[in-house]
């Protein structure tokens, strides 16, 4: 298996992506996702899990952007773009 | 792939191409008398998916593949750059990927880990053409962090618009 293993990236030409990387990333993703963020364990959870999480996370975010899409498509309707008002915006935002 | 300089920086990139193109498309619409509600909800996820897209500046795999999805489609074609991936390349880029994925790891475990990786690729624009599992790691991270910062700023424009809202109706 291994010997396959190592043939197939001889002739791909693609560097070895060692497992310490992986797991070096992985576990920058866990320190992102909300629900694992807080985990006291020092054990590692499962690569699996903190995929999962992710696809999760990446969900919710998108249903965050669709909500305030919503919300900002009613409140925007009745702000022109050259008024004071959006000028107001503007400045708040900075 | 070139990190984000800043949270901040990037939130004024992106605020700056947002407002711009909400502008454009304002103007646009103006024109067309098209001012359903759903029409401009559209706008304003689509613009604010392409600015996301625009303030990473062409560092990032998700963000060049935005930006290449919307310049076929969208409504905005005067501001969007011209695609760095045409359809065939893209589509060729994908069979060789997938010829030399094959079965890099073995056992249960590892056909979970296979399947949520899949599940992930689908979710990260341009996830289909990272070929190792460390670019598509390296990917997610920074897509997630622009989608928060876009987030962020979308939030607080829906406040400052509350506000101001309230105010007018004060008057």
């Amino acid at each position: 298996m291994s010997s396959r293993r190592t043939s197939r990236q001889q002739s791909s030409g693609v560097p070895r992506i060692s497992d310490d990387q992986i797991i070096q990333l992985v576990s920058k993703l866990r320190q992102l996702l909300p629900e694992l963020r807080h985990s006291r364990r020092s054990d590692k959870v499962s690569a699996s899990k903190v995929l999962q999480e992710t696809c999760n996370y990446i969900r919710s975010l998108h249903r965050e952007v669709e909500d305030l899409s919503d919300r900002l498509s009613e409140l925007l309707s009745t702000i022109d773009a050259d008024s004071p008002e959006a000028a107001i915006i503007r400045s708040l935002l900075m | 792939m070139r990190p984000p300089t800043n949270s901040t920086t990037f939130k004024r990139e992106f605020l700056k191409k947002w407002l711009l193109a909400l502008q454009l498309c304002n103007n646009h619409h103006n024109n067309n008398n098209k001012n359903g509600v759903v029409e401009r909800k559209n706008t304003i996820k689509l613009s604010a998916e392409i600015a996301m897209a625009a303030a990473r500046n062409g560092a990032t795999c998700w963000s060049r593949a935005l930006i290449a999805k919307h310049s076929s489609s969208s409504s905005l074609h005067n501001q969007t750059p011209p695609p760095r991936h045409s359809k065939k390349r893209v589509l060729r880029c994908k069979r060789i990927i997938r010829r030399s994925r094959r079965c890099i790891h073995h056992g249960p475990a590892a056909a979970v880990v296979r399947r949520k990786t899949a599940v992930l690729r689908k979710l990260v624009p341009g996830g289909e053409l990272m070929g190792d599992e460390a670019s598509l790691i390296r990917e997610t991270l920074d897509y997630v962090t622009s989608l928060r910062a876009q987030i962020d700023v979308m939030r607080r424009l829906a406040r400052a618009s509350d506000r101001v809202a309230m105010c007018n109706g004060m008057k």
